[in-house]
Formats: structure tokens, C-alpha cells, sequence
């Protein structure tokens, strides 16, 4: 069966509050999953809000990541849609262990009625122009097999008042459908490399493909977590986040990679070119390791 | 002459008292047979739609296997073929996809059923609460009851010597008086004490219900864990279509766990339809034979205060030797 490692529970609060921590420091743009939804996710995980309801706390091994099972339980909660209830003085009295419980409940339920979270899979659309050209976008947001939260953007165009964009229906009122099937067709190439997949919805699309982004935030490298083969012994003590972010497209002068990281570059169609992004937050008294063992030329953002 | 001391209770009996308590018992009783209802319910509900979200994940792994066949059988190379007709491609569905919605459902549903079982407990700690209270009234009752028919033979020992007609009319004035105090009070012990057994019965059922639900949702939670590993770790894979081994064990082992909902599916079921509506009868048995206010008032009547002054003393001397005993 696969495996998962299991924090122990005195490390999940600061675990998690690292990893929030982390994110804010990467502050992703639009291209990534919504920061909000990252931390109104990450902080629905934590004990301090929701005690041990959606226990227990799994994360990925390989790369340091929530497992699906842990983050589904929160988004599985927002579904059932429960509203917080006031603990009654019988249940104080008799069992105070369950009132803390139920009280954990009721403030798991305000927060979940209040914030958006990160979907497993989840397709929207966008238009974005319907003068000169018609332009839309859609979004896809997963959890990858790994854990780490990734969002694929792409950008359509066709000449204006072409209604048929192949992936995606404009409606007269700028309004966008989005075609059945398209969500499972990035299902299905989650792994694809991103020239690969630029090229398979080029295939799909009666419109131009502009853009192609792909950004993944993850994984999440902590004391006692995912070992790198390569990785020094003062860089394993730290806490590290990747932001990867690679994009192909108009926009895309010339071909340009800053990922330490890579080990395999993909060529591109002629006259695309691509960009490929590796940031890392890193908590503050590990980044002189980090750019030590990385090189000067990787971007750092320190936290903690 | 001067009379036995009056006897100062710590809730003084009126009719409007009694009243006013029968209708709060009778109206907490009907409130935690209709919410012990609406849990059943839900138990019940939950256990239909478990084994439905299950049904539709079983059915996706044997899609998937079925997948691995053809690919066998060499039809791989016409599904992983690059994509050329842009209809095939968005109109066939990823296993990925639609593994990941099943499992989110049947995620939902556990969740649904570990929610049920602390809605159960807690149900179960305030009926044990009711039982408490209920304890408590009697008891107070009991006691002040004691101390009424005490004084009530005092009376009836002073009423037997000489005494002046005025001394008497006010004997007969604090008899009827003590008379009207014991039997509320005897009335409110008999009340509390008819409503402890299906009060008791109703928390051990939901005690019962609450401890299937939690042993179920233990197990199925493990399994429904691994199966979400598994899905996250495979389901990519099943999209190429690779390795289909794993999951189809972990969707065995997720079938497996789902059986043992059958227990509590048959409980509630039997609370729904036996249970409840048993209690809710004897519930109002209690309340209509309790109905006092309807009695009316007699008039005293000096040997029938006597002899319920003494059975209240028995009572309350048995009820000591039992507490003793037990």
C-alpha cells in the first residue's frame, strides 16, 4: 500500500503555521492556486481551530506535502455544510472532553461557511475580451499525485465574434461555458510537460493558444521530512518551499530557465518560447545554507 | 397548645408546580424521542448513500481494470494515441477525474457518519443529564415527603388528646394543608420516577447507536484513508492506464469496512421502527396517569391522610434499605 508519513501531534500546530508561513512569504500570483484558499485550507487543518476532527495529520513523504486524505477531510466537512451549535451545559458538565469537541466543530463550521478552499480538481473559465478579439482563460486547480497544489492557466484567442473557441463556448452576454470533457482532458495530462500539453490543446482549440501557465506550489522540505539525495545536512535541518511556475506562450520573449532544480529541459514548437521559475521560501536561519548548496543565482524568499 | 413546627421545604408543592413540571417532562420527552428520530434517520440515510458512493467507486476500479485489459489486448496504443479527433478527446473521461469525485463522495459521506456519532454522543450525555435530573427531583421530593408525613402524624397524635374546639379546627386546617403538600409531593417523585425508564431506555439505545456508529466509522476511516492514498498515488497512473492492482485492493478493502455499516443500518432501522415509537407510548402512559390537575381536591379525610402519612415513611424507609442493599 502507498505510504504516508504521520506527524506527531505536538508538531502539527507549528508544522502547519511553517508551511502558512511559507506561502505568504512565496505570495503567489494569479497564476498559482488562490493564496487565500491556502491558508483558509491550511488553517482548517489545525488543531489550534479544529482540534483533532480531521486528524490525522498525513503528509506526503516524498514531497512533504498534506496528503489527499488529510486535505479532503476539510473540503469533505465544507460539503456537508454543518453550522456551528451552541455546547449545551449538560454536555459542559457530564463530558468536557466531548463540549471541546463539539465547540472544535462549531468553529471549524464558521470558518468553513467563511472561506474558500482548495478543490482536488476544479475547472473555471473567464472571458476576458469580446471587442477586437474575443479572449477567454481557464483555470484548472488540482492537488498532484505528489500533494502539491497546482494551477494550469490557459489563454485563448480568436478573431472577434467568433463564439466557438473550441474549449470554451462565449455566450452573446460575454458569459463563458466551459466544454464537458475539458476538465478530464487536464485530468488526464496532469503530468504532461507543459510544451506537450501546450501542443494537445493547440489540437483541441479553434482559437490560438496565447498563454500556457503552470505553477505548483510544493514540496515542502522540513527537518525529518523528504530526504534529497543531494541535499547537505544543513539544508535537510531547514524548512523549504518550492514555488515552481513555468510558462510558454506570446508574452514569452525567449527561452529562459532558473530552476536549480531541473534535470530535464523540453524543447518548445518553433517561435514558442518558455519560461521556468523556481523560488523557495526558506525559513530564515537556513537560507545561507540553501544559497550555498543552490548557488547565488536562486531567489530566496526568507521567512520566519 | 402548640403545634408541631411547620415544615420549611426547599421548593414549596403547588398544583401550578406539578403542572408546570408534567409539561416540561412530557415536552423534553417528546423532544428527545423526535430528536433520537432524526438521528436514526440520518444513520439510515447515511447508509444508503455510503453504499451507493461506494457502488459508483467499485464501478470506476472495474472501469479501470477493464482498461488494463483492453490495453492488453492492444488497445492502448489506439487510447494513448496522440490526440488527433478533438470530440474522442473531450468527450473520453479521466479515470483520474472521476476516481477522485467518487472518493471526495464517499470522503464526504465518513465524514457525515463521524459527524452522526458526536451528534449521538452528545445526545446520550444529555439524556443522561435528563436521567440526573430526574434522580434529583424524585429524590428532593422523596425527602421533603418524609419530613411532611412526619409532621402530619404529629398532627394526628395531637388530634387524638383533648384539646379546645379552636385548637382542633386548626389541626384540621394544618392536616388538609399537609395532606394537599404530601401528595404533590408524591405526585412529583411519582412523576420523575415514571418517567426514568424510558429516559434510561432512550439514552441506552443512543448510547447503543453511538457506539456501533463510532466502532464503524473507525474502521471505515482507515480504509477510506488508503484508498485515498491509493487513488492520489494511482489514479494518474490509471490514466496512462498502468498498475491497477493496488487500487482494486484498496477498494476491496474500502467494500469490506462499508459491510460492517450493516449493523448499524439494522439498529437504527429497528429504533425507527420499534423503538420510538414504544418509548413515545409509554411516555404518554406516564403523563396521562399523572394527569393531577384533574383529579380535583377532596375533602380531608383524617384516616385516608394517616395511612398515606405512613406509606410515604415506608416508602421512604425501603427506598434507604434498597439504596443500602445496592
Amino acid at each position: 500500500m502507498t505510504s504516508v508519513s504521520r506527524l506527531p501531534s505536538e508538531r502539527v500546530v507549528p508544522w502547519l503555521r511553517a508551511l502558512s508561513a511559507g506561502v505568504r512569504a512565496i505570495a503567489p500570483h494569479n497564476d498559482f492556486v488562490s493564496m487565500h484558499a491556502v491558508l483558509a485550507h491550511v488553517e482548517a487543518l489545525s488543531p489550534s481551530l479544529s482540534a483533532d476532527l480531521l486528524a490525522p495529520a498525513e503528509v506526503d513523504p516524498d514531497s512533504g506535502m498534506p496528503s489527499l486524505a488529510w486535505m479532503t477531510r476539510a473540503t469533505a466537512e465544507q460539503m456537508l455544510g454543518r453550522r456551528a451549535e451552541p455546547v449545551s451545559d449538560t454536555v459542559h458538565r457530564l463530558d468536557p472532553e466531548l463540549a471541546a469537541r463539539m465547540e472544535a466543530r462549531s468553529r471549524l463550521a464558521t470558518h468553513l461557511a467563511t472561506h474558500e478552499l482548495l478543490p482536488v480538481l476544479r475547472l473555471t473559465g473567464r472571458v476576458r475580451r469580446v471587442d477586437q478579439s474575443t479572449s477567454a482563460f481557464v483555470v484548472f486547480d488540482h492537488i498532484d499525485p505528489a500533494g502539491r497544489w497546482v494551477r494550469t492557466r490557459v489563454e485563448l484567442t480568436a478573431p472577434a465574434g467568433t463564439r466557438d473557441l473550441g474549449l470554451v463556448q462565449v455566450e452573446p452576454n460575454a458569459r463563458i461555458v466551459v466544454q464537458s470533457g475539458l476538465r478530464d482532458v487536464f485530468a488526464r495530462h496532469i503530468l504532461t510537460s507543459l510544451p506537450s500539453l501546450h501542443v494537445a490543446l493547440q489540437g483541441l482549440t479553434m482559437a490560438r493558444v496565447t498563454r500556457v501557465s503552470r505553477a505548483s506550489l510544493g514540496p515542502f522540505w522540513y527537518p525529518g521530512g523528504p530526504q534529497v539525495t543531494v541535499m547537505p545536512a544543513a539544508v535537510a535541518k531547514t524548512l523549504v518551499l518550492h514555488a515552481l511556475h513555468e510558462v510558454m506562450g506570446d508574452d514569452v520573449a525567449r527561452t529562459v530557465t532558473n530552476d536549480p532544480l531541473a534535470s530535464v529541459t523540453v524543447a518548445t514548437a518553433v517561435g514558442v518560447h518558455r519560461t521556468r521559475l523556481r523560488r523557495l521560501a526558506v525559513f530564515r536561519p537556513g537560507v545561507d545554507a540553501v544559497r550555498e548548496w543552490l548557488g547565488s543565482d536562486v531567489l530566496i524568499h526568507p521567512f520566519g | 397548645m402548640e403545634l408541631p413546627k411547620p415544615v420549611r421545604l426547599r421548593r414549596e408543592p403547588t398544583v401550578a408546580a406539578f403542572e408546570e413540571r408534567r409539561l416540561v417532562l412530557r415536552e423534553r420527552g417528546l423532544s428527545s424521542v423526535h430528536r433520537v428520530q432524526e438521528l436514526s434517520e440520518a444513520q439510515l440515510d447515511l447508509g444508503t448513500s455510503l453504499r451507493q458512493d461506494l457502488a459508483g467507486l467499485t464501478d470506476r476500479g472495474s472501469a479501470i481494470e477493464q482498461l488494463q485489459q483492453d490495453a492488453n489486448a492492444g488497445v492502448l496504443a489506439g487510447l494513448v494515441r496522440r490526440l488527433t479527433a478533438r470530440r474522442d478527446a473531450l468527450a473520453r473521461r479521466s479515470a483520474t477525474a472521476a476516481l477522485v469525485e467518487k472518493y471526495e463522495a464517499v470522503q464526504t459521506a465518513l465524514r457525515r457518519a463521524t459527524a452522526l456519532a458526536d451528534d449521538l454522543r452528545v445526545c446520550a450525555v444529555e439524556l443522561q443529564g435528563a436521567v440526573d435530573d430526574l434522580h434529583g427531583t424524585q429524590s428532593e421530593a422523596e425527602i421533603d415527603a418524609v419530613q411532611v408525613a412526619t409532621r402530619i402524624l404529629a398532627l394526628e397524635a395531637d388530634l387524638v388528646n383533648p384539646v379546645s374546639a379552636q385548637v382542633r379546627d386548626r389541626l384540621h386546617f394544618e392536616l388538609a394543608n399537609e395532606s394537599t403538600r404530601l401528595e404533590l409531593l408524591e405526585g412529583m417523585a411519582e412523576l420523575s420516577r415514571e418517567q426514568l425508564g424510558p429516559a434510561r431506555r432512550l439514552r441506552d439505545t443512543v448510547q447503543r447507536l453511538h457506539a456501533q456508529t463510532a466502532k464503524y466509522v473507525l474502521n471505515a476511516a482507515g480504509t477510506v484513508n488508503e484508498a485515498g492514498r491509493s487513488i492520489q498515488a494511482l489514479g494518474v497512473a490509471a490514466d496512462a492506464p498502468l498498475v491497477v492492482l493496488e487500487l482494486q485492493q484498496a477498494l476491496a478493502a474500502l467494500n469490506a469496512s462499508m459491510a460492517g455499516g450493516d449493523d448499524v443500518m439494522e439498529l437504527a432501522q429497528d429504533l425507527v421502527a420499534n423503538v420510538l415509537p414504544d418509548l413515545d407510548a409509554q411516555l404518554s402512559a406516564a403523563d396521562e396517569t399523572r394527569r393531577w390537575v384533574d383529579k380535583g381536591a377532596g375533602g380531608l379525610n383524617v384516616a385516608q391522610t394517616k395511612l398515606q402519612a405512613e406509606r410515604a415513611l415506608r416508602r421512604a424507609a425501603r427506598a434507604e434499605v434498597d439504596a443500602l442493599g445496592s
